[in-house]
């Protein structure tokens, strides 16, 4: 395990009148998988886009590597977004040529192998390619690249449990073992056997960052469980429990 | 990084636009043996002529609806793609992927702004083509009188003034700057138009007319300036205008200003939107 | 062989747990090179930190050995297989008269149970 690898320092971000974050700080080391929890609006993607450079925070000090979110950072950060983000007209081989193409750390041998054994065809465009498809293909981008983070954005929301399986196995067979992987997700018993760390959110601040055998430990329950205690909210008519 | 980046921009630029690079042309060349045709049939002594000259008029009739069309079609299609490449290509869902590439914000910009110049500017050219392959075609007589301009023009440049040569440089340097300048006019309003929280759209409107204005306002001011403060003579002792040539009207001076202004509002434009994309990018 | 994990106990403790009685029932035998790290975190379906914090644990019993050029083996020697087996059949027992003395029984009454359903 190396040393700091993500430092959030009172970070407050707000859309309009809308708050995303506020204060949020936290600090994660390199070569652990972290989960980043919280309930729908809590702030995960913000977190996830302030780190890569995609929003610019109103306030508060974000490093990655030690450095402000730049050329540096991004040519380290490998990210997959909550949606597809292609251009339809490219091919699958036109989007490994530009990563092959800007990303120094991006495998194509292995980028191609994982096409072949999902028998994806690389001549197709990106428009005639399913939803699934499309997903795969962003996956095998992302984790074709021997980056130092990886930011997953719900990588496994909307899938049925047979592609998650999928998913799961092939970060954990592809991803960087000396790198960070920090997968946001609000469907925690599918991940939280791949997890070192979990990192809590609500109202746009970290509220419990633990390791997550501790809290197997401690408390003697699955982090599931914990997350449903921590974020569990009265059912409107029912009153104090 | 900044040559690749272009690379992508172009090819995806031009996947759309050389159908109608080649299309165009085609048009016209069709449509000019049309008229002739149209014309050939109606001077011909042949029986039932009305009637063929009728079915070729009509033919023409769509061959010139078909032309305009696509005249039309190249000018709105690159205006479009100016606008779509810019705001689809950074500020939406394809700006992940762009914004994400370890790559300085001033590249990204540059790379539009040097594909969409060069996608105008051909789109021009093909326009111009187009129209000459039209006239030249149309008729024998155009032929003619197309051949005899030429050789007048040749003739003509041998006893030109070299300042001619000066004159049509920076003319085709005022066309260039004039479109750079216009293409980053419109980013700078996407971009303004980027800070509003909702309606962005209607906010790069808003600031598209805006930066017209001011603009506008400052020319007035220098222009007013400017001819108050020369003698009403002056063009006389600089000795720029009412020369022989064919850009006589337009002085070099004035065509200096002209490049000097639209370098100067085309810098201003990309320092607002670098500035923007750089410290206040939201993409949600 | 199949990996059960239970998401409310420390996986690592399930994960060695388990890899001990994959050692114990010879389904790996002495001697024998263990799979990579990252091949049986995948094969769980569980982080690469946590398995190796497993294989650690067997380290440190003594169930497992790391040596330079052979990567992690089983190890070779008896009497730690041994003593791991007694160690394990111990607790067994521990929890069946713990069981006995829920359901009433004594000691010796359960020792007699277990002897006549032997029979």
């Amino acid at each position: 395990m190396g040393g700091i690898l993500i430092q959030c320092q009172d970070v407050w971000k707000n859309y309009g009148s809308q708050r995303a974050l506020q204060g949020l700080s936290l600090q994660l080391e390199s070569g652990k998988i972290v989960g980043l929890l919280g309930p729908n609006g809590s702030g995960k993607t913000t977190l996830i886009k302030i780190l890569n450079g995609l929003l610019t925070p109103d306030r508060g000090l974000v490093l990655v590597d030690g450095q402000e979110p730049g050329v540096y950072t991004k040519s380290i950060i490998s990210y997959l977004p909550d949606k597809p983000y292609f251009a339809g007209w490219m091919k699958v081989t036109d989007l490994f040529d530009l990563f092959e193409d800007f990303y120094e750390d991006f495998d194509r041998e292995k980028a191609d192998h994982m096409c072949r054994a999902l028998q994806i065809d690389e001549g197709q465009r990106m428009k005639a390619l399913s939803k699934g498809t499309k997903e795969k293909v962003q996956l095998i981008l992302v984790m074709s690249r021997r980056a130092k983070l990886y930011l997953l954005d719900e990588p496994i929301a909307g899938v049925d449990p047979a592609a998650r399986d999928y998913i799961l196995t092939t970060i954990l067979n592809n991803y960087n073992p000396e790198g960070t992987v920090l997968i946001s997700t609000h469907l925690i018993s599918d991940v939280e056997r791949v997890l070192d760390e979990v990192l809590f959110i609500q109202y746009g601040q970290v509220i419990r960052q633990a390791l997550v055998d501790d809290i197997r430990e401690r408390e003697g329950k699955s982090v599931d469980e914990l997350f449903r205690e921590v974020f569990r909210t009265v059912p409107f008519g029912g009153g104090e429990w | 990084m900044l040559k690749k980046l272009i690379k992508y921009d172009l090819k995806s630029m031009s996947r759309a636009f050389i159908p109608m690079w080649i299309l165009a042309p085609v048009v016209s060349l069709l449509l000019s043996f049309s008229i002739r045709g149209t014309i050939a049939w109606a001077n011909s002594s042949i029986p039932g002529r009305q009637m063929l000259t009728l079915g070729n008029g009509i033919l023409t009739a769509v061959m010139v609806i078909l032309f305009i069309g696509a005249g039309m079609g190249l000018l709105i299609m690159t205006v479009v793609f100016v606008i779509q490449r810019f705001w689809n290509g950074l500020l939406k869902e394809e700006g992940y992927l762009m914004f994400t590439l370890p790559v300085k914000t001033w590249e990204l910009i540059v790379s539009k702004a040097v594909t969409a110049t060069l996608i105008s500017s051909i789109s021009a050219v093909v326009g111009v083509f187009s129209a000459i392959i039209l006239a030249v075609c149309s008729t024998e007589e155009v032929v003619r009188t197309l051949a005899m301009a030429w050789k007048y023009f040749l003739s003509y440049l041998i006893h030109v003034d070299p300042i001619f040569w000066i004159d049509l440089v920076l003319f085709i340097l005022v066309l260039v700057a004039g479109t750079v300048k216009s293409i980053y006019h419109v980013y700078a309003a996407m971009s303004l138009g980027h800070l509003f929280q909702t309606h962005k759209v209607v906010g790069s409107c808003v600031s598209y007319i805006g930066i017209s204005m001011v603009v506008s306002i400052i020319t007035n001011i220098i222009g007013t300036v400017v001819s108050l403060a020369l003698p009403d003579d002056w063009t006389y002792y600089w000795g720029f205008t009412y020369r022989e040539g064919m850009f006589g009207m337009l002085s070099a001076a004035y065509l200096l200003y002209m490049l000097v202004f639209a370098l100067l509002e085309t810098m201003v434009y990309h320092v607002i939107t670098e500035r923007i994309l750089s410290t206040k990018l939201n993409l949600e | 062989m199949e990996w059960k994990l239970d998401d409310n106990r420390p996986i690592w403790i399930q994960l060695q747990e388990q890899l001990t009685r994959k050692i114990l029932s010879g389904w790996y035998r002495p001697g024998e090179r263990l799979p990579s790290v990252r091949d049986l975190a995948s094969e769980a379906g569980v982080n690469p930190n946590t398995m190796q914090r497993a294989l650690a644990g067997l380290d440190m019993e003594g169930l497992t050995v790391t040596n330079r050029t052979m990567g992690r083996t089983v190890t070779e020697d008896q009497m730690v297989l041994e003593g791991m087996r007694v160690t394990l059949a111990k607790e067994i027992i521990r929890q069946f008269y713990e069981s006995a003395a829920e359901l009433g029984y004594t000691k010796e009454q359960a020792l007699e149970l277990l002897k006549r359903r032997d029979g």
